[in-house]
């Protein structure tokens, strides 16, 4: 599904990335770990098309994302969230999501002005989609609403809706559980195993450690811009490097590991 | 209510005209003109974030289009009107389309070289354009055997052009091309993210606002009946980018309105010669210093506080 | 013919690069661009012809007389005007598009017919490779590069020329370290009056002068600028003197109609290939 090859990033002579590779495979739920300026928000706008890498690929289902803008990469089957949310705040909810159920529609926008039959029939499949989606995350009854005024936690719910609405294979969600209570979290969990089992595959960026080893059935960590473990939840939560990276060097470690 | 309110105006602006003054009548035309240029601003700017300096040029070209079909190539003034706007549309597309991609004051330069690019042609180009001459004798519009030579029948047809291009911008932006254009005028990334084909929906806001542009040259080329390249220098580009900061770029209603109060405003100070473009330039700066963002675009909020505040003091009095 | 029209060039392209440089001082310090600079430039040859007209001064004392004036008039039109504009670049755009029409038409109301410029530089012509070159043309090129020296000097031998320096690179790191922004920003205005009065009394005697005749030379000034690089000074001289030129050169050997084409449609192209210009650095298109 998702390869990504030797990717490097600095900025300003700061790497960001170095050298990262990992892989994806069709329907798997991996979630990265780090603390904070390791390289996993920079990971995930490499992958989108925010930035560009200095060096390495990403194919996305066997296709080089190179000289693709995002909505490029969006057309190779990508989705993703923002941390800092980006949701069109002027608009309901229901118009967020039906920018991004557009994508896949039939008829012009010229016939929608006309008021022809094709387009109208266009126009609510689009709006079915997005009240499906809106339904999926639990925010039907909040579709008129505009996105600026829903609660925190509807508008992580909200993004996620918007991206399943382009009918991702894969989905990047950054940080869901950011600045959530432990219901909104239980919501957010519950929802992101909704959307894997619907056979969508997902990386998962999350600070919270625990959701992510509940979650995911693979863990990648990364420590200043480095892939340092991947594997298992239970063994890269275990792994010495993986501790040191969150907690310091502690006493009786090898030297090797230190490097 | 709503409506109400919108048919009375509709039906007051029909019949008031019938016995207004040739002035009043002269003035309410151009406004009715210059409507479409400035509710092309909108698209562009509205949704893209960008300011254009060229829209008078753009506006020019449609006046020029149909000025020279019909003055040397013989078109009755009705069948040019496509072509006017196709040229405004593919002239800007060609110009402008390449440097959507620039932002904020980079897009106002580019705008600008396009203006003056587009200004000296029309200047130099005389085989074409008969230059520091301009084109007289432009036919007037007629539809089948009716000519709108008169003034009132003009204002007519201009009336209704606006109107039409009134509902027809409302139509699209309830469409989903207007739904991508608003999403993009939110957040160009989250857009891009949303699968909203980002460069296409500049361009086509771009083109929409030049088609707007054309529409209004066209009527403006067989209301005066005669064009000059200096009908369209950087004045008229200025012009209509004021009056569609005033009404605050998505609000139609609103530029609508900035569009009559301005140009009422500048028609009136017209007798005062040099110092009428002395006010003129003033209303511009002070109006930038001290109503930043837009006469209209404050006034919902501040005019009910304004109004709140007004009512007790008057009883008082 | 050829040597002719090179200097011809060089004069007009010190003269652009001159204007421009009242756009980039303000850009640099702003991320604006002040639209009334053409018009600036216009006042200012206005203010030498009165300077001129009545002490009768010669060409040194009246440059340094209308640069000392215009700085201060740009002080106090700073203080009352731009310092109410930079909201965002919409409104500093129209503002000072509205200043530039005040100045226009206030000067057109005094002089409404084109006015002669005492000749301050002489009226002497020599051959110099076998082209006649105005005494004029030399006072401009050899101003240009005096003027470019002592702003290079200010910038940096001078407290307050490194102050200038530190506000256009970063206004916040230089508030942080002790800087005076608001007066380095009213400086920063201050000289782009001066340089665009003294480029006027460099172009005054060559001409005929009119209230529009800012309109042209301010928008080639402009592209010049941008062509250049809005935020370099060098770059900003080398697009004067690369457009003037190319646009002199046009003229003579392809069309005197179409001369004017050229700085509008460099400009585009610039824009579209390389916003930042020819030596301009800092990105200004965002993802």
């Amino acid at each position: 599904m998702l390869v990504v090859e030797n990717i490097s990033l600095s900025f300003r002579g700061l790497r960001a990335l170095d050298s990262v590779s990992l892989s994806v495979g069709s329907h798997e739920l991996v979630g990265i770990i780090g603390p904070n300026g390791s390289g996993k928000s920079t990971l995930f706008n490499v992958i989108s098309g925010v930035y560009r890498a200095d060096s390495g690929d990403v194919r996305l289902g066997g296709k080089s994302i190179r000289g693709l803008g995002p909505a490029g990469i969006v057309g190779l089957g990508l989705a993703r969230t923002f941390q800092n949310k980006r949701l069109f705040g002027n608009m309901t909810a229901i118009e967020n999501v039906m920018v991004a159920a557009l994508r896949n529609q039939q008829g012009s926008a010229l016939g929608d002005v006309f008021g022809l039959a094709s387009a109208r029939a266009g126009a609510e499949s689009c709006e079915r989609r997005a009240h499906e989606c809106l339904d999926l995350v639990g925010l039907s009854d909040a579709a008129g609403s505009l996105a600026h005024d829903l609660p925190f936690g509807a508008q992580n719910r909200l993004e996620i809706a918007r991206a399943l609405a382009v009918k991702p294979k894969l989905l990047l969600l950054d940080e869901p559980a950011a600045g959530l209570n432990p219901g909104e979290r239980d919501d957010i969990r519950r929802l992101v195993e909704t959307v894997f089992s619907s056979g969508v595959s997902i990386i998962l960026v999350e600070h919270d450690v625990r959701l992510v080893t509940g979650l995911c059935t693979r863990v990648i960590a990364l420590d200043h811009g480095v892939r340092i473990a991947d594997g298992a939840p239970a063994d890269v939560i275990a792994d010495p490097r993986v501790q040191e990276a969150y907690f310091g060097p502690e006493d009786g470690l090898d030297a090797e590991t230190v490097a | 209510m709503r409506n109400s309110a919108t048919l009375l105006a509709i039906g007051l602006l029909l019949v008031v005209p019938l016995a207004a003054p040739p002035y009043l009548l002269h003035i309410a035309t151009f406004i009715a003109i210059y409507t479409l240029p400035v509710i092309g601003l909108g698209f562009l700017t509205g949704f893209t974030n960008r300011i254009s300096l060229a829209q008078g040029a753009i506006f020019g070209l449609g006046a020029y289009t149909t000025a020279l079909l019909t003055t040397k190539c013989g078109w009755s003034p009705a069948a040019t009107f496509i072509p006017s706007i196709l040229v405004a549309v593919v002239v800007a597309t060609i110009l402008a389309g390449p440097a959507m991609r620039l932002a904020g004051l980079y897009f106002v330069m580019a705008t600008i070289a396009i203006h003056q690019i587009v200004w000296i042609l029309l200047m130099n180009w005389i085989d074409l354009t008969n230059g520091p001459q301009g084109v007289r004798s432009i036919p007037p519009l007629g539809i089948g055997s009716l000519n709108l030579d008169s003034p009132l029948a003009f204002y007519y047809a201009a009336f209704a052009a606006a109107l039409v291009s009134f509902a027809l911008a409302r139509r699209i932006l309830a469409s989903r091309l207007g739904l991508q254009l608003r999403a993009l005028s939110e957040d160009e990334l989250a857009s891009a993210m949303s699968g909203v084909p980002v460069v296409r929906a500049k361009v086509t806001a771009l083109a929409l606002s030049a088609a707007w542009a054309g529409a209004g040259g066209f009527l403006y080329a067989h209301y005066i009946r005669f064009v000059h390249p200096d009908m369209f220098t950087l004045e008229p580009s200025i012009l209509f980018l004021t009056m569609a900061m005033f009404g605050g770029y998505r609000s139609l209603i609103g530029m609508v309105i900035a569009t009559a109060v301005l140009e009422s405003a500048t028609e009136y100070l017209r007798p005062f010669g040099e110092f009428r473009m002395i006010a003129y330039g003033l209303i511009l700066m002070l109006g930038m210093m001290f109503f930043p963002k837009g006469i209209l675009t404050i006034s919902p909020a501040a005019l009910s506080r304004w109004l709140a505040g007004a009512r007790p003091a008057a009883r008082k009095a | 013919m050829f040597a002719q029209i090179l200097i011809g060039g060089i004069a007009t392209g010190c003269i652009y690069a001159i204007v421009g440089l009242g756009f980039t001082l303000v850009y640099r310090a702003m991320r604006m661009v002040n639209f009334a600079q053409g018009q600036i430039f216009m006042a200012g040859t206005f203010l030498g012809l009165a300077i001129a007209n009545r002490f009768a001064l010669p060409a040194a004392p009246l440059i340094i007389v209308v640069g000392a004036l215009a700085f201060v008039i740009g002080l106090i039109v700073e203080k009352l005007v731009f310092r109410r504009l930079y909201h965002n670049h919409e409104v500093f755009v129209v503002g000072s598009i509205g200043l530039g029409i005040v100045l226009t038409n206030a000067v057109r109301i005094l002089f409404p017919e084109p006015v002669p410029f005492p000749k301050v530089f002489g009226t002497g012509i020599f051959t110099f490779g076998g082209a006649f070159v105005q005494v004029a043309y030399v006072w401009v090129v050899a101003l240009t590069l005096v003027l470019v020296a002592s702003l290079h000097a200010l910038f940096t031998y001078t407290k307050t020329g490194r102050a200038l320096r530190a506000v256009a690179a970063d206004r916040e790191m230089a508030s942080a370290m002790g800087v005076d922004v608001r007066r380095s920003i009213a400086q920063t205005f201050g000289l782009s009056f001066a340089v665009a009065a003294i480029a006027g009394v460099l172009i005054g005697p060559l001409y005929f002068v009119s209230a529009d005749m800012g309109d042209m030379v301010g928008m080639k000034a402009f592209s010049a600028a941008v062509f250049g690089g809005i935020n370099s000074i060098p770059g900003t001289i080398l697009g004067g003197v690369i457009i003037g030129l190319l646009e002199t050169l046009t003229g003579g050997y392809v069309s005197s109609a179409y001369k004017d084409l050229v700085p509008f449609v460099v400009l585009l192209l610039m824009l579209i290939a390389r916003p930042n210009g020819l030596l301009g650095r800092e990105t200004p298109v965002k993802v």
